[in-house]
């Protein structure tokens, strides 16, 4: 890259503003974003709700020049998403709504002998197993939803969350634990 | 340690966070190896954890609804009010067609909503992870002044679920909306087509560029607001997510999840459906432009009326029988054919929305058949739709062109009164009787006989393009590819700085040629030098004529120079993967210069493996033609298409090439089956191990591509090999045998004996520091797909795995070797990862000089007593400097001699030479592997890097002795080529196999019993060198008697999965001991193991299963 570019002039025109280019960052981190808060939530318009809201943080954010402290912005946006979701959480608890808990995901469909080991069983397997996971303790189910959705370290999942480092481990651990146990109960595993 | 502790671990494990240098890693691996519970809760985990990602990952991607899209973009534009428009690119929802649909957002006057882009995720290839064919790309046309939220709910916009298909974004209807005075024309086409159609959107323009990932382009000024309104519609339906509701295919169905999107042109992957697919397309397009004929003959004053009354359009009919026989004719690659029918299921009635396809039911109606009440269902909902799509247009366009207030009232006449007094929601209970009311738009048939002839036209032109494109690149044919990156120059700059409307996700990298056309003329050549997200920056590097902006651009492979006429048009061959007639044309000029060539230079010797020929060949006008067709004789198809680009640019450089002395075509060689052997003749039986899977992963993609691999590729054990069976693994002794027999499943009065050998485990934390040299094969045969951009991700995640104490070294090798880096400390990541993505591949294949500075490198860093090792990358092809087996082949007998190993890394197929690949592993005491897609790159240089890295024991031989009186004779089914003789078992100078940590070999027997049931079969014996004593070492174990008892696929399904490995190997291979055997029997046996419990969650497994179902009645690769 270096030397051979004199395309500043385009890069002064385009990336003027580079950490507030939000509809890069909504492009790249909605989807994670709704997932993990979706898991966490279990409500979709909740999910909506707070994503928006972690970007429209975002703007703000990056408005007031503070950009440059979002270094991480993976880590950044999904500190905000976990906050928030708490919040909501929260607010749920006060208001003593008992939460909306998915509907016992069916069993999975009995296989037809022609394909037996196919996609189809797998599929079922894993939307399942995305049930079990959504019926899982919450602390056990934000760690996992990090981990899985954004792929995220330990130590990022800690940061995020607000853990330490070993219960973070721990909860990690025990949900998957948690999660094997129910589907090996379900008779998935 | 004990259980709780472990098990605190496991998830730290299974993510790979677990502190290989601590003391728990090896802990935990010492306590797995001996705990059952723990290691069976291990896999428990595992394979949840797995399941709840593809959970997550399945289905549609979440995004975020268009409301809040629009508020943020408002925000966004505040914030970035000052910054000129940019096209952005999001991932979103609607994984399921493959087919992107852009939103598009405001701009400040007249065309509020314009443009919407239609793209490809052609990003996703066939084997990345199937999540990625779960994102599409949405494009946010440019926002030069997006509508404030505030106005737009004003305008109410809202998003709401009218049709009971989930929710559509759209304007609801005022009352009596009229069409702006200042608005160009009344709309000719029905534009809910666009919308309807779900983004096949064939009449913009944009849509040639199939390949342009997600470009967007804003539509000219001068486009008529009808148009806007139709991809407002589009925008709409998009963003809401009700696309798949409006396609016939259910997106739930486990078809789309696995299914990489593949643009119209890719069907080019299968050559045979593409043919059939033209074929189809001129056919019906031939029909329809004699249909518009006769229409714009009749007097036009009845004509709405009568169209109604015809009989169902051929279009309809055409394009669903088209489905149908691509279904039924191509039943090897059933899931592309389902696509193709869904496209053509859903394009008609949906594409043309109330016109063609309400006709066609309608009409067909009439003609006679009975009415039934799926008919009646579908005119129905057609003709609801149809009505929606109307009132939300009309809704559309008032808002499009202004303000209710600013619109002069004119008489309610003068627009299609369609919606005029109906009631404006849902009209379902309307008989298929109303459906005969006339249509009022006057050319309403005629529009949509147009607009589809228009779209055929398109759908051929892209076709033919696609076919041509196989056949001058043979890799089209092959699933892994990604098409070439097509956009537009989009502005030009005195400096000579060439901006292009593509970005970092387009796979556009630094480096890459784009070539210029403008029209079908070449005008030149930019090398990019720069990738944002949005633009690709480049410099000129050839000009012909000034470039403008929207001329198009087209990446090339390589630096080639485009010739500007087609008569000294060249073209590259590769492989050619098929029989058509294109193909073989091409492969007749192949042959015919051969025959020039090879007139020049000396005869081949007897013995000789490799066929001379040149890569690349340079076609005669007559024979461009031949190869090409038609296509410059104004075929209707490419017509008004924006480019067909001439044929492919010659490469530059081929003079090196003209010394090739190796084929194009893949290399291996065949090696008889072993026989049955009487043991009274000869009870041993002796062979070196052979851990290595590449044969395997080499048929597989022979398989996926659609044809058998070719007879030498099958090597009967790594079939087996490739397959976990399970085999306990001991801490204590380096190998453990485990010995199963049982009736054979496939052989008649047979037994079938599987002998499992299995290494002991080193843990990462075990593994030695590493010294490694990677040789980079860089030459131009390597720019391709499938191979360069595999080798280098495949090096980026071998880096990432790589410890404090390893050092990197990389050379790379094109006509002349070259060192990139030299002993980077395995910490540095960063630069080594920039010096592997510099590597740039031109050039000829000098890989002798490649090993030969790879090994000087390593002996300069030799690390005593670590992990000395050249790792080749490469497809095997050397065409300069020494190119004889033998010579390379001592040098690397050298070297290992002196401590430095070689493992063979394969890439790509059709210039492979698999045989000197695995001679060169073979003898640089290494592993050989195949790595045909990421996920394989995973698995070898992440998930087993320390089997890959960390050998445990060298030249391990296996020699079976059977008692003479119990076993009458037997067959080894592979291991041919690893054939040592019995006397030279305890001869320790014999090389042998090499076994890396954890990995395990099978050996299968084929016995003929006799005598007493109770008498044992014999003894095992396992020789080797152990490399941390250096010491040989040998076990011995008996082949007990009861180890042989009556099994089922349900009892003991690894041995049944063995057994079928080996089995489909033999039918691979044409064995004379499968003789009996079909692919329906074999399908029938592993389907019955593979369902159970321990193999269900298996992906090789399952992956298995699926290339048996494939491979019955392929033909062989040629």
């Amino acid at each position: 890259m270096a030397g051979l570019l004199k395309l500043d002039d385009y890069k002064t025109a385009t990336r003027a503003a580079e950490p507030c280019d939000l509809t890069e960052v909504v492009g790249r981190f909605q989807t994670p974003l709704l997932r993990y808060v979706g898991g966490i939530l279990n409500r979709d318009e909740d999910a909506q709700d707070v994503v928006q809201e972690v970007f429209l943080c975002y703007c703000r954010f990056s408005q007031r020049g503070d950009a440059e402290a979002v270094r991480n912005l993976s880590s950044w946006l999904f500190s905000v998403a976990h906050n928030l979701s708490q919040d909501v959480l929260r607010k749920r608890q006060r208001e003593k709504k008992a939460q909306t808990e998915l509907a016992a995901a069916p069993a999975p469909a009995e296989a037809d002998e022609g394909q037996a080991v196919d996609t189809i069983i797998r599929q079922a397997a894993s939307e399942r197993a995305l049930a079990e996971l959504r019926k899982l303790p919450e602390e056990y189910r934000q760690v996992l939803l990090l981990k899985i959705v954004q792929d995220m370290t330990l130590r990022e999942i800690a940061k995020v969350t607000g853990l330490s480092f070993g219960n973070a481990a721990y909860r990690l651990n025990q949900g998957l634990k948690e999660l094997a146990r129910r589907l090996k109960e379900a008779g998935v595993l | 340690m004990h259980c709780e502790k472990a098990e605190m671990l496991l998830a730290q494990m299974i993510y790979g966070e677990l502190d290989s240098a601590g003391p728990e890693g090896s802990e935990l691996a010492v306590h797995l190896a001996g705990c059952r519970a723990c290691a069976e809760l291990l896999n428990d985990m595992r394979v949840a954890a797995g399941l709840v990602r593809e959970g997550l990952t399945a289905g549609t991607a979440p995004v975020l609804s268009a409301e809040r899209q629009a508020v943020l973009l408002n925000k966004a534009a505040e914030i970035n009010a000052r910054r000129p428009p940019l096209a952005r690119r999001h991932p979103g929802a609607l994984g399921g067609k493959g087919r992107i649909v852009g939103l598009a957002a405001a701009s400040a006057a007249a065309v509020l909503l314009a443009g919407v882009l239609i793209t490809e995720t052609f990003l996703c290839t066939a084997n990345a992870p199937p999540a990625c064919h779960d994102e599409a790309i949405v494009c946010f046309e440019p926002v030069k002044a997006p509508m404030a939220y505030d106005e737009m709910k004003r305008r109410d916009i809202y998003a709401a679920d009218s049709t009971g298909e989930g929710p559509v974004f759209g304007v609801r209807a005022s009352p009596a909306p009229t069409p702006a005075p200042t608005e160009p024309a009344p709309p000719k086409l029905a534009y809910e087509d666009d919308g309807r159609r779900g983004g096949k959107e064939t009449q913009d323009p944009a849509f040639g560029w199939r390949d342009t990932g997600s470009r967007t382009y804003s539509l000219p000024a001068t486009k008529s607001p009808a148009d806007a309104r139709g991809r407002l519609q589009t925008a709409g339906s998009a963003t809401s997510g009700s696309v798949q509701s409006q396609t016939k295919a259910p997106v739930a169905g486990p078809a789309p999840r696995h299914e990489p999107a593949k643009p119209l042109a890719g069907n080019g992957y299968d050559y045979e459906s593409s043919t059939k697919l033209v074929a189809e397309l001129r056919k019906s397009e031939q029909e329809l432009r004699e249909r518009v004929q006769r229409e714009k003959a009749r007097p036009g004053k009845d004509k709405d009326e009568e169209a109604f009354e015809r009989p169902a359009p051929i279009v309809v009919a055409e394009r669903m029988k088209e489905a149908g026989r691509l279904e039924t004719h191509n039943d090897i690659d059933r899931k592309e054919a389902a696509r193709n029918s869904d496209d053509a299921i859903s394009d008609i009635p949906l594409g043309a929305s109330g016109t063609v396809g309400s006709i066609g039911v309608g009409g067909g109606a009439m003609a006679g058949r009975a009415l039934t009440d799926e008919d009646k269902k579908k005119a129905e909902k057609l003709r609801e739709r149809e009505r929606i799509a109307n009132q939300k247009n009309e809704a559309m366009r008032d808002w499009v062109t202004g303000a209710e207030a600013s619109r002069p009232t004119s008489p309610a006449g003068a627009r299609p009164n369609d919606d005029q007094g109906r009631p404006r929601q849902s009209t379902g209970k309307q008989s298929i009787e109303d459906a005969s009311i006339p249509y009022s738009k006057p050319t309403e048939y005629q529009a949509a006989l147009e607009r589809e002839c228009k779209r055929l036209t398109e759908d051929l032109a892209n076709a033919e393009y696609a076919l041509k494109d196989a056949v001058s690149h043979g890799y089209r044919l092959s699933p892994v590819n990604i098409p070439d990156v097509r956009t537009k120059v989009v502005d030009v700059r005195s400096t000579g700085n060439v901006a292009l409307g593509a970005g970092s996700d387009s796979g556009i990298k630094e480096g890459t040629v784009f070539l210029i056309y403008r029209k079908d003329e070449y005008i030149g050549k930019i090398r990019v030098t720069t990738v944002w997200n949005d633009f690709a920056g480049g410099q000129i590097i050839e000009q012909r004529k000034p470039f403008m902006p929207d001329d198009s651009a087209m990446s090339s492979r390589g630096d080639r120079t485009a010739s500007a006429s087609p008569t000294d048009a060249r073209a590259e061959l590769g492989p050619l993967f098929s029989t058509s007639p294109h193909a073989q044309a091409a492969q007749s000029l192949v042959t015919g210069l051969n025959r020039e060539d090879s007139a020049k230079q000396k005869p081949p010797t007897a013995g000789e493996e490799v066929v001379a020929a040149k890569p690349f060949i340079v076609l005669t006008p007559e024979q461009a033609q031949a190869l090409y067709g038609p296509a410059q004789q104004g075929q209707p198809g490419t017509q008004g298409r924006p480019v067909t680009p001439p044929p492919p640019p010659p490469p530059k450089g081929d003079s090196e090439e003209g010394e090739a002395t190796l084929a194009p075509a893949a290399v291996f060689k065949a090696v008889p089956v072993n026989p049955f052997v009487m043991t009274k003749d000869d009870r041993f039986s002796t062979f070196g191990l052979d851990v290595d899977t590449a044969s395997y992963s080499i048929s597989r993609r022979y398989i996926r591509g659609g044809y058998l691999p070719p007879v030498g590729a099958v090597r009967m054990e790594e079939f087996v090999n490739a397959f976990d069976y399970n085999y306990p693994c001991r801490t204590s002794g380096t190998f453990s045998v485990i010995a199963d027999a049982a009736p054979a499943p496939f052989g008649q009065d047979l037994t079938l004996l599987k002998v499992g050998i299995r290494g002991k485990v080193v843990g990462r934390e075990g593994r030695k520091p590493a010294n490694l040299v990677f040789v980079v094969d860089a030459s131009g045969s390597m720019d391709q797909p499938d191979r360069m951009p595999l080798v280098k991700y495949a090096l980026g995640e071998l880096v990432g795995q790589l410890g404090a104490g390893d050092r990197v070294t990389l050379v790379a090798y094109g006509t002349k070797a070259r060192l990139v880096l030299e002993g980077a400390p395995a910490s540095e990541k960063k630069a080594i990862l920039d010096a592997i993505d510099r590597v740039q591949c031109e050039g000829s294949t000098n890989l002798s000089e490649g090993l030969s500075v790879g090994y000087r490198m390593a002996a300069q860093s030799f690390v005593p007593g670590g992990v000395n090792r050249v790792i080749l990358c490469s497809d095997g092809a050397a065409n300069i400097g020494v190119t004889a087996g033998e010579s390379i082949l001592d040098q690397v007998r050298t070297f290992r001699d002196k401590g430095v190993t070689c493992t063979c890394v394969g890439f790509g197929a059709g210039t492979y030479n698999d045989v000197l690949l695995e001679k060169l592993a073979d003898s640089g005491d290494g592993s050989y592997v195949f790595v045909d897609s990421r996920r394989e790159a995973r698995r070898v240089f992440v998930e087993e890097l320390s089997a890959t890295l960390q050998t445990i024991a060298k030249d391990a031989k296996i020699q079976v002795e059977f008692d003479p009186r119990r076993v009458r004779r037997y067959r080894l089914v592979g291991y041919e080529n690893r054939d040592i003789a019995d006397e030279k078992f305890r001869d320790d100078t014999v090389d042998a196999g090499e076994v890396g940590s954890g990995q395990s070999a099978t050996a299968l027997y084929e016995l003929e019993l006799q005598g007493p049931a109770d008498a044992d079969l014999g003894t095992v014996y396992v020789r080797y060198k152990n490399v941390d004593t250096g010491r040989v070492e040998e076990i011995s174990q008996r082949l007990e008697a009861r180890s042989l008892r009556p099994r089922t696929p349900e009892s003991d399904p690894r041995y049944y999965l063995a057994a079928c490995a080996a089995e489909f190997a033999e039918l691979l291979r044409d064995s004379e001991h499968a003789a009996g055997g079909s692919f329906d029997a074999l399908r029938e046996t592993l389907e019955r193991a593979a369902a159970q419990p321990a193999l269900r969650y298996d992906p090789r497994v399952v992956e298995l299963l699926e290339l048996v179902r494939k491979a019955k009645g392929l033909p062989r690769a040629p």
